[in-house]
């Protein structure tokens, strides 16, 4: 909304420059956002539909300055004793609540006087000529949209309000040709529609330089059926951004009468009949009383009774004290937004300025609700033990477009979630993991010739129905790359991460299975947390890789945090496990054998054969090569042994040892190495 | 004597092998044995030992000189051995090997920051879906239906009816649904609204949403609380400044500009005093409690923070950009 200080002047003494002025406005909150030329442009927030006209806000500009306004000189109704030579039917109460129509003949259409088309053209508005300019001018003067027809050409001359017929056709005075639904509220003559109601007026009826005599429109049409037919026909004029924010119906009638003495003034017509239709009474505001203790409660400080009814009065609220501490308001009817007592401390605070409010800490009540996330906290925590494991944390986009997420080894059906509204086809899927967003990542930095990642992201996922926080890990190429070691990634580096995050939550229990390939895959691995699918681990397939153009390998791993954090996600802290008192003992155990048994597996029957002694069963060695038959391996583990209360014997330390030699020759027929 | 030059000895070979610096090495020798050094006026005194020990007494000298002198030498040759060329030398320029660190997000960072400032506030972690209904994201908040309002809360739709939130606010209902006052929340989120991509705008964004309702809050509250964040997050002489405005959850309402060095003021926040139709959809009373809300978008503050220009760079993650925080 602009507001040229020039028309302001009109009805308000201001002494302030427009540059002060738009501070001050600023500051109350009606936000100016710049001042060009003497003219502020206005950012009405939509509770405000008042502030949408010079008058509107020379009542703000009134409170702040205590400045009176003057009104425009408009005359009275004139009694006319002849019945009305046209018709008005409202056939949509909902839609249209009052409609007035007035006659206006003889009219002579050209051009409006010069200062009219200087400020109709500082509100960014083209003059047309003085019948259109007229209620142009009422529309910015008072706020009230207007729309004129020539009487003439309504078929009938009849007006009705009604819905549109399914698939009606239109022509706007914009020149298009709109295909009406029939959710839409029509002006139609008896034959067609000759506007959408509170949005644009129609060429069939459009007051042209030949016409003789003027139909004036003044209405008030519902907000929200205004809003989406502008929103449908992706129209938005003056006109509808008004009738959407809604407009006072206790001023239609002036405004009416308003547009009719200019009209009659600028076109030498005469006034004819009107005709006034109320389907919906105007509802009377409820008053509301305003504690003055709650005022002072609320905001922290104390504003005077006397005070707080000046700035109401001064807002055009009338306002009167009641007994002691209270004042009764009763709010006007271009206030609609008015409907509570906040409403009013609102208004009081606005006036008197932030400015005046003391800040102050408040105390911390001990929390009774049990509201606290344990999630949210736990996940900052992981964030940190990431990135010091060495990982750096990216964020991706939550939108894919359907190539992205079917190149990522996904099929795009009724698991993924589409999004009905996309900004554009890039976006039109939510993630259903974060390894497209990880793939997109790689291929970035690649491009820009970086050899080695390792990433993670921490967001939701959208699949089967269900939005999880999941944590995804990313390894390209190298784990470790410097002039002394070069070590390519492998599926053991993530699992060994996936494994420490693991002990860092302290999450007692966990099973790896061997999974196969998939879509995504090549190998994987399935992590089981308490007998639950919560993580896939793996080496990214060669198909993916080919799609997205990367010559390295890439490991990913996507661990469901839900599962693990829901719960329980910090720290727990544990007791402390006392020190072992007597040393252990340290045996070396080397063999060749099958390559299919599990580590594991011989790991657990080293543990079991030399129970209770055996505190940490290690891997140290993986031999596959020279010497070593097809189909085996040679594996060297480390085996502690510990006694709670006494130092090992050397004989009892061998025996042990042979003990467990003895179980791995006879269950898995190893042989031996020195 | 043969004492006191056994004690002699002793002292050298202390001194000797503490010693670092070549250049005190020369001094020690003087000291000992020099023309006037101790060594000197030990073995002078030779005439005083009884005859019948001078033998020894005279072998006892050769031997401690001889024992100083060696000890001297052989500190000198390790102290030009350390300056020569040793085969294990190290080069100090060689570029260190052990593992880098990672790093975290610089949104994360700022999140971090300011929760963490929150909560030394007294305010605890909260966290909500990023899909969720009509009743959260809007009705609740008293944001009502087919009205201007929505049009700065325009969301997504997803193909199962649900909505992807356009604000953190929905976290407010859902915590006060579950809990009743007195209450503190900080809720950090990602939030979406189908506003068009550019420098300064995006689809997605990050927001931190703040709470608190007890008995007898009060907008002298809000102020104390946000001056507190910002004066910790931005610097001690920070400048705010509080500007009426309007949202539907929040009745009075204002927006927080921050005062730039160079660019004036800058908004950075929205608050207000939770609206009492916000309270009374989750059964809390507004006669007994009040209670204050904010919300930031952390995109910007970080911009402003890290001088970052573009909020593209953020979701672009070139390890070049993210390296730097």
């Amino acid at each position: 909304m602009k507001l040229p200080v020039s028309w302001l002047k009109e009805y308000i003494q201001v002494s302030d420059s427009p540059e002060k002025l738009a501070e001050r406005l600023t500051m109350s909150g009606t936000a100016v956002e710049h001042v060009h030329h003497g003219i502020l442009e206005i950012e009405v927030t939509t509770n405000r539909p008042d502030c949408l006209s010079i008058l509107g806000l020379a009542r703000e500009i009134a409170a702040l300055t205590g400045k009176k306004i003057q009104f425009p000189k408009i005359s009275k109704e004139k009694k006319s004793k002849n019945k009305a030579p046209f018709q008005v039917k409202i056939e949509d109460k909902k839609g249209c609540a009052f409609y007035t129509a007035r006659l206006i003949q003889n009219v002579r259409i050209q051009n409006s006087p010069e200062k009219i088309i200087q400020n109709l053209s500082h509100m960014g508005s083209r003059a047309i000529h003085n019948a259109v300019d007229a209620t142009n001018f009422v529309l910015f003067e008072m706020g009230h949209p207007l729309h004129a027809f020539d009487y003439d050409k309504i078929a009938g001359h009849t007006v009705i309000v009604r819905r549109a017929y399914k698939g009606e056709k239109f022509l706007g005075i914009d020149g298009i040709e709109y295909v009406l639904g029939e959710e839409t509220l029509v002006i139609a003559d008896a034959e067609k529609a000759i506007a959408i109601a509170g949005v644009i007026g129609g060429k069939a009826t459009e007051v042209t330089a030949s016409t003789k005599n003027i139909l004036l429109e003044a209405a008030v049409f519902d907000q929200a059926t205004v809003r989406q037919a502008a929103k449908k026909y992706k129209i938005s004029t003056e006109s509808s951004y008004r009738f959407e924010r809604g407009v006072n119906r206790d001023t239609v009638t002036l405004a009416s009468r308003r547009a009719t003495d200019l009209i009659v003034e600028w076109t030498g017509g005469s006034e004819g009949a009107v005709l006034e239709i109320s389907k919906i009474p105007s509802e009377k505001q409820k008053k509301i009383t305003v504690r003055v203790s709650q005022v002072d409660a609320l905001l922290g400080f104390k504003v005077p009774a006397s005070r707080m009814i000046q700035i109401l009065k001064n807002l055009g609220i009338p306002s009167v004290a009641q007994g002691v501490g209270k004042i009764v308001v009763t709010p006007p009817s271009f206030r609609r937004d008015i409907t509570q007592e906040a409403d009013l401390i609102e208004e009081i605070l606005r006036i008197e300025g932030f400015d005046k409010v003391p800040s102050a800490i408040p105390i911390t009540r001990h929390v009774l609700g049990n509201y606290r996330d344990k999630k949210a906290p736990a996940q900052f925590e992981l964030k940190k033990f990431l990135a010091a494991m060495g990982f750096q944390e990216i964020i991706t986009y939550s939108f894919l477009s359907k190539k992205a997420v079917e190149d990522s080894g996904f099929t795009v059906d009724s698991k993924i979630q589409k999004i009905m509204n996309p900004v554009s086809a890039d976006l039109e899927y939510f993630r259903p993991s974060l390894f497209t967003g990880a793939l997109q990542t790689v291929l970035f930095n690649a491009h820009r010739k970086v050899s080695s990642l390792k990433l993670f992201e921490i967001g939701n996922r959208h699949l089967n129905g269900k939005e999880e926080t999941v944590l995804g890990i990313t390894l390209y190429g190298a784990s470790e790359e410097n002039w002394q070691h070069k070590q390519e990634a492998s599926f053991y580096d993530l699992k060994g991460i996936v494994e420490n995050i693991f002990h860092h939550l302290q999450i007692a229990q966990w099973e790896w299975k061997n999974a196969g390939s998939n879509s995504i895959f090549d190998d994987h691995a399935a992590l089981f947390v308490s007998q639950e699918l919560t993580a896939g681990i793996g080496k990214v397939s060669g198909t993916i890789l080919k799609k997205w153009d990367l010559t390295k390998d890439v490991f990913y791993t996507e661990i469901i945090l839900d599962r693990i954090l829901s719960e329980d996600g910090l720290k727990k802290s544990s007791r402390v496990q006392p020190v072992p008192k007597f040393p252990s003992a340290r045996r070396d155990v080397a063999f060749v054998l099958d390559r299919a048994v599990p580590v594991e597996s011989l790991a657990n029957l080293m543990r079991e054969t030399a129970k209770p002694f055996v505190k940490d069963v290690t891997l140290f060695d993986q031999y596959i090569g020279k010497n070593i038959p097809a189909g085996k391996r040679s594996l060297a583990f480390s085996l502690e042994y510990q006694k709670e209360n006494a130092t090992f014997t050397d004989e009892e330390i061998n025996g042990l040892q042979r003990r467990v030699m003895d179980s791995l020759k006879e269950r898995y027929q190893v042989e031996f190495r020195s | 004597m043969i004492d006191e030059l056994k004690k002699l000895e002793e002292d050298a070979k202390t001194e000797i092998n503490l010693l670092s610096d070549p250049k005190i090495l020369e001094e020690i020798k003087i000291k000992y044995l020099g023309r006037k050094g101790f060594f000197t006026s030990i073995s002078s005194r030779i005439s005083e030992v009884p005859p019948d020990q001078r033998r020894a007494a005279g072998q006892e000298i050769n031997r401690v000189k001889t024992a100083i002198e060696s000890l001297i030498a052989s500190k000198a040759q390790s102290f030009s051995g350390a300056a020569g060329a040793r085969a294990e030398a190290l080069d100090t320029t060689m570029p260190g090997t052990f593992y880098a660190t990672g790093g975290l997000h610089p949104l994360t960072r700022v999140m971090m920051d300011l929760t963490q400032i929150f909560e030394r506030l007294g305010f605890s972690l909260a966290d909500g879906p990023e899909a969720e209904t009509e009743y959260y994201n809007f009705e609740a908040l008293n944001i009502p239906l087919n009205h201007p309002t929505r049009d700065g809360f325009d969301t997504f739709y997803l193909e199962n009816g649900k909505l992807l939130r356009s604000q953190t606010s929905t976290v407010q209902i859902r915590v006060m649904e579950k809990s009743k006052p007195p209450l503190k929340i900080i809720a950090p989120g990602k939030v979406y609204r189908p506003d068009a991509t550019d420098a300064t705008h995006s689809f997605m964004f990050h927001q931190i949403e703040g709470l608190m309702v007890d008995e007898k809050v009060s907008f002298a509250d809000l102020k104390g609380i946000l001056l507190a964040f910002a004066k910790e997050f931005f610097g001690a002489d920070t400048k705010l400044r509080f500007r009426p405005h309007f949202f539907p959850f929040t009745e009075p309402s204002a927006e927080i500009d921050i005062l730039h060095p160079t660019r004036g003021w800058l908004e950075i926040l929205g608050a207000g005093m939770v609206h009492p139709n916000v309270l009374r959809s989750v059964k809390i009373d507004p006669e007994k409690y009040t209670g204050f809300a904010f919300g930031m978008g952390v995109e910007r503050i970080a911009m402003l923070k890290y001088g970052v220009e573009d909020i593209r760079q953020f979701f672009e993650n070139d390890i070049r950009f993210l390296r730097q925080f």
